[in-house]
């Protein structure tokens, strides 16, 4: 989609560095590259909304303990200009999420970087051509 | 002759008052905000070192003592930001410009909110209630629109407003470079009550081509769990 591929040419995220100029409270993450955590797990649930579209994931651990996470995301109306349709994802889906932590709550995360079921990878700072 | 000569020069003033008649610069538009200036530089929103807050010390008090987002800020129960913080975004969200004679009509896509500033010359009328938009009026200097913007709606989000808040804007195109042209927009923030004086903050809007508004509806996610039967276990947006 034009558009999208235009738009992709731009870098533009919610920043939360100085006066916070996104809306709502991404206030609660942290937006430090270093603290981005990875997780791989299976969709449960997929809300693609205004006015943050979430993920929920089903991690795994090795010790066979399944701890559900959620993975907030911007808006749908902002998602769909970069490529997002409601069908980008459904429960079932395999998908490994790199997101930046919630200060306070340990399973919750902003989405920076996935890869979808089928392999494809989107990232949220990309510029796309 | 001389008859002839007043009608000539009745008729070219007409002409020439009828030339000043329309607007210099044609603001319409789909505009996207960017933290790109027309330099190619990353902008900033506001002055070094001018957090968001208030600057007096009675303000900082009150701001401190009786501001808690979780009650004041009127975005969390998804209502608009309202002036000034409606315009001085980055997020992704357009602005629809909409100008006609008498006004200029403003679409936000991040609230869906609707903005007008009137150019008809009208006052404020008595008793209007306070709005999160405000109430706005403009005029042309040169190729610029300046704006004023009264009644705000004092709270909201983020930062605290007093009843007398006024916003004075200066708008108007600007070359952006590769970016083509570029919206400018000035704004003298300037409320007594929380700020020991006036200060300017600047947003750049730019178009793309094929860009059309969106539809936002910020309560829309409280549905969707209704719809999921989720009510249960509803995140909330904090």
């Amino acid at each position: 989609m034009k558009t999208c591929q235009l738009l992709g040419l731009i870098i533009l995220f919610l920043s939360t560095t100085g006066p916070a100029l996104g809306h709502h409270s991404t206030a609660n993450f942290n937006f430090d590259d270093s603290a981005r955590q990875t997780i791989q797990g299976v969709v449960t649930y997929w809300s693609f909304t205004n006015p943050h579209s979430f993920i929920e994931v089903d991690v795994t651990g090795e010790d066979g303990s399944v701890v559900s996470h959620t993975i907030f995301l911007t808006s749908r109306v902002a998602l769909q200009r970069y490529g997002w349709r409601p069908s980008s994802l459904k429960a079932g889906d395999k998908v490994e999420i790199e997101g930046s932590p919630d200060y306070e709550k340990p399973n919750e995360m902003y989405l920076q970087r996935i890869v979808f079921a089928d392999g494809k990878v989107w990232r949220r700072d990309e510029i796309a051509l | 002759m001389k008859r002839l000569i007043a009608l000539l020069v009745v008729f070219t003033s007409i002409q020439a008052q009828a030339a000043n008649n329309p607007a210099p610069v044609d603001l319409t538009g789909v505009w996207m905000p960017t933290a790109i200036g027309p330099t190619g530089e990353r902008t900033q929103v506001f002055p070094e070192n001018l957090p968001f807050l208030p600057e007096t010390e009675a303000g900082r008090a009150a701001y401190e003592a009786n501001y808690n987002p979780v009650v004041d800020d009127a975005s969390r129960s998804c209502l608009p930001y309202g002036m000034p913080r409606q315009m001085l975004v980055r997020a992704q969200y357009p602005t629809e410009i909409i100008q006609t004679d008498d006004r200029i009509t403003m679409i936000v896509e991040l609230h869906n909110d609707v903005r007008r500033i009137y150019l008809d010359g009208r006052q404020k009328p008595d008793g209007l209630l306070p709005s999160f938009m405000g109430f706005s009026t403009g005029h042309w200097e040169k190729d610029e629109l300046v704006i004023e913007t009264t009644g705000i709606r004092p709270g909201g989000y983020p930062e605290p407003k007093s009843t007398d808040l006024k916003v004075t804007e200066r708008i108007r195109l600007v070359d952006g470079g590769d970016a083509g042209t570029m919206l400018e927009l000035k704004m003298v923030i300037d409320d007594p009550v929380y700020y020991a004086a006036p200060f300017t903050a600047i947003n750049y809007f730019r178009q793309y081509d094929g860009l059309e508004m969106g539809e936002y509806f910020c309560s829309e996610d409280l549905w969707r769990q209704n719809l999921d039967g989720r009510t249960g276990d509803y995140i909330p947006w904090r």
